[in-house]
């Protein structure tokens, strides 16, 4: 019997393979080996499934069949279960994107509890990994182990275990104005350069963003390389802080440029009503008054009201 | 008219003019009313309505129409001219830099007096002269005339309407015509002088009465802003290029045009070279970086010295207010603040994780400031509606910064800022009103006794003994205070002042071409 089990197989597996990736129906099969009775077939197509030799699948009302992909398997997953087995080959479909664990459970039609338990033996036979999107903290998404996330997931070089590091931001952004700013220092007080006319100067202090990248890279501040597209990022954040000016030149590429703003701070923040929070509650009756005012006070009693801001 | 607005104004009023002139400013703050329904409304005697009526005229914070009944007057509050009076010390000043002394004391004088004939000016600045307001004064009586015509010719002082010559109308119609409105009559040196010694002489001018021009005084203030912007922004040779095309622009544009007609650049070629080798030598280089940079003051047309410049004043006012308003939320809400702020602006709508990863901000921080600048009216949130008959029904919120009411949300604030300093500065007196009149007190009882001939080093020391030590300092502090809070409202009329320019070049641009 598990002989003829065997012959029946490897006719049933040669036809199936024959019929290439898009397998072939269940009546094609009947009509490609004749000589095999129905319940035969049944019994040597089910030796297949299990052995993973062949998938099934449903086409309209019919079944059909196909070859499985031969892929490397790990030698761990070779004597894990079938479960095992399934939901490994959804993760592994999801690349290094990861995928959440709703959408394996759709996917592999599993129980949640059992889908628990497959995940959890999956993670300690090192096979698959845990890992935390930045962008929905709560949300795990699981992918190969030895797969690098996604910098989708990992949020680039600003993040380092999902938070995302605002200090460093912060240094870079504070070093880049720092560069530019020194540039344009450089070339202010530079006679020669004062010569060649304000255009040329204008020009030589701008710069773009490799000779700040580079400038970064040798500060060494930086553990992770910083591509020039980081630090692009970085000095967009200084043009929004009105620090830099930014200007596309001929070649199609930014250059960016300190400037000093153009006027000096406002009239009204050099008066402690500027900048007071409860400003719309203040009014002459009521708790909060000018004639109780203590910032007022203070103020009042400080001698300098306005200092000029400081030249670059 | 908002209400820190209308409270600003209404305690100038009050600080200027009393209190029957404030009580009259709240009858008129709701809309024209009838002489006989401010009477009813404000409860005053009839001849002190009347009274404060004619001033309020006369300094040209009230006007009158005929309203419905044309044969009955309306009052109408202008309340963009009471505000003004914040700005007169500024105009003393650049009159006296520009003109000297004794145009400064005419403007004074014309200041005080609201409305007021030539003759009359000339003879009160005179007896200032005469009493040692300016030493070595030696032009004399004609001198001061020439000032104020050479003023009048300069458009810093304008003739009032007069009342037409139609007798049949119950309520004069004031008119003026456009060209005599700066034309300055002869007045003969004889009657000045015989009205000096008091002698009963009808002077020619009796009927013309003479008002500040404050748009000459704008103009210059709106030049100065935009000269020291530029200088900020390149360096002073640019700023000297901006004064010359300015200074050209006025001889071939309205100087309230929103936009200037173009002035050749060889025009201003011609200029540079009597007064800077520098700019004259890189003058295309200066146009073609003050064009490009962000500010937008200027545009050019043409190439080399064919080409021409003309001054954009709507867009050189929308950059000056955006870094103003920049600056302040800078100030209010922290630089990361003013990073959100600026980069919605930039963006126009924006979604919040957009804005928390251009921004550079961790989530949770910039959801704060987020909703803090919403909060403060700085930001507003546009939602859009997903129309799904099923499913969860999904919203987008849009982030967005409507300008124009955060421009007025910012003058609200000054106006309000403004008003605190007026009523701390009133209460800081008031509080301390006996100690202040007991000091003066003093010192007219000491400045007598130095007349007297007593020892000046005796009357010092009785001085001294005089006020004790904590009244004096408390005495400096008061003073300190108050002299601050002064300041401070000349710094914020500078901010007033730039929004209200960028408002009146938005509304102007806005009548040219309709929004669509």
């Amino acid at each position: 019997m598990g002989d003829s089990v065997d012959v029946n197989s490897q006719l049933v597996l040669a036809f199936i393979a024959a019929a290439g990736s898009n397998g072939c129906l269940n009546a094609d099969l009947e009509k490609g080996v004749p000589d095999i009775s129905n319940e035969n077939r049944v019994a040597a197509i089910n030796a297949l499934i299990t052995k993973r030799l062949i998938d099934i699948f449903q086409v309209g009302s019919k079944l059909g069949y196909k070859i499985k992909p031969q892929d490397n398997e790990p030698a761990d997953l070779l004597n894990a279960d079938t479960e095992e087995k399934i939901v490994y080959g959804v993760i592994k479909e999801a690349g290094n994107k990861g995928i959440w664990m709703r959408d394996i459970r759709l996917k592999s039609n599993l129980q949640p509890t059992v889908l628990n338990k497959v995940l959890k033996s999956l993670e300690n036979k090192k096979l698959i990994k845990a890992v935390k999107s930045v962008s929905a903290t709560k949300k795990k998404v699981y992918m190969l182990f030895e797969l690098e996330p996604d910098s989708t997931l990992t949020g680039g070089s600003w993040y380092s275990d999902q938070d995302f590091e605002s200090e460093f931001v912060d240094v870079l952004n504070q070093q880049c104005y720092r560069y530019l700013v020194e540039l344009r220092h450089k070339h202010e007080n530079d006679q020669s350069s004062t010569k060649k006319g304000p255009l040329a100067m204008y020009n030589l202090s701008s710069a773009n963003c490799g000779q700040v990248c580079k400038f970064i890279t040798d500060l060494g501040i930086s553990k992770v390389p910083l591509s020039e597209e980081d630090i692009r990022t970085i000095l967009d954040t200084l043009l929004y802080d009105g620090k830099v000016e930014r200007k596309l030149t001929i070649n199609g590429e930014f250059t960016y440029r300190a400037v000093n703003p153009l006027v000096s701070p406002p009239g009204l923040v050099m008066l402690p009503c500027g900048i007071c929070p409860v400003i719309s509650e203040c009014h002459l009756t009521g708790n909060v008054s000018p004639f109780s005012c203590p910032y007022l006070k203070d103020w009042g009693s400080k001698p300098i009201i306005k200092v000029q801001r400081e030249e670059i | 008219m908002s209400k820190p607005y209308g409270d600003l104004c209404s305690f100038l009023v009050k600080e200027h003019f009393g209190k029957a002139a404030q009580a009259i400013h709240k009858e008129l703050r709701s809309g024209p009313k009838t002489y006989k329904l401010i009477l009813s409304g404000s409860g005053l005697k009839s001849a002190l309505v009347k009274r404060s009526l004619c001033i309020l005229i006369q300094y040209g914070f009230v006007k009158f129409e005929p309203g419905n009944n044309p044969s009955i007057a309306e009052y109408t509050l202008l309340p963009d001219n009471i505000i003004l009076l914040l700005r007169y010390p500024r105009y003393l000043t650049i009159i006296s830099d520009k003109y000297g002394a004794v145009s400064r004391l005419i403007i004074e004088t014309v200041l005080k007096n609201g409305s007021v004939p030539a003759s009359k000016v000339i003879l009160l600045v005179w007896n200032r002269i005469q009493a040692g307001s300016i030493e070595n004064y030696k032009d004399g009586l004609t001198g001061v005339r020439d000032t104020f015509r050479q003023l009048v010719v300069k458009q810093y002082l304008m003739s009032v309407p007069c009342p037409s010559q139609e007798p049949n109308d119950r309520v004069p119609d004031l008119v003026v015509s456009e060209t005599e409105q700066f034309c300055f009559p002869e007045i003969e040196a004889s009657i000045l002088l015989k009205m000096d010694k008091g002698e009963p002489v009808l002077p020619p001018d009796a009927n013309i009465y003479w008002r500040c021009n404050f748009d000459q005084f704008h103009q210059n203030m709106r030049d100065h802003i935009m000269i020291e912007a530029i200088r900020n922004r390149v360096d002073g040779h640019a700023a000297k290029f901006m004064e010359i095309l300015l200074k050209k622009m006025y001889l071939r544009t309205e100087a309230w045009a929103t936009q200037s007609n173009p002035v050749p650049i060889i025009e201003i070629k011609e200029e540079t070279e009597k007064r800077s080798p520098h700019l004259t030598q890189y003058l295309d280089q200066y146009i073609k970086i003050i064009d490009e940079d962000s500010c937008k003051f200027i545009r050019r047309t043409g190439e080399g010295m064919s080409g021409s410049v003309y001054i954009n004043f709507v867009d050189a006012f929308r950059s000056l207010t955006s870094a103003t308003v920049e600056s302040i939320v800078e100030h209010r809400f922290g630089a990361k603040s003013a990073r959100i702020f600026r980069l919605v602006r930039s963006k126009k709508y924006i979604d919040q994780e957009q804005l928390q990863k251009i921004a550079m901000i961790p989530d949770k921080e910039a959801k704060q400031l987020t909703y803090k600048l919403i909060q403060g009216s700085f930001l507003h949130m546009h939602d859009l509606k997903r129309s799904s008959s099923a499913g969860p029904n999904k919203s987008f919120y849009l982030l967005h910064v409507d300008f124009n009411q955060v421009v007025h949300v910012v003058l609200d604030m000054c106006y309000k800022a403004v008003y605190n300093t007026l009523a701390r500065a009133d209460h800081q007196f008031s509080e301390n009103i006996r100690l202040i009149e007991k000091f003066e007190k003093l010192n007219t009882i000491a400045n007598n006794m130095r007349t007297q001939g007593e020892d000046p080093q005796y009357v010092a020391q009785l001085l001294e003994e005089w006020i004790t030590p904590p009244e004096k300092t408390l005495l400096t502090t008061v003073e300190a205070m108050i002299e601050k809070l002064r300041l401070a409202e000349l710094y914020l009329d500078e901010t007033i002042m730039v929004l209200q320019l960028y408002a009146y070049y938005d509304t102007a641009s806005m009548k040219e071409k309709p929004r669509s």
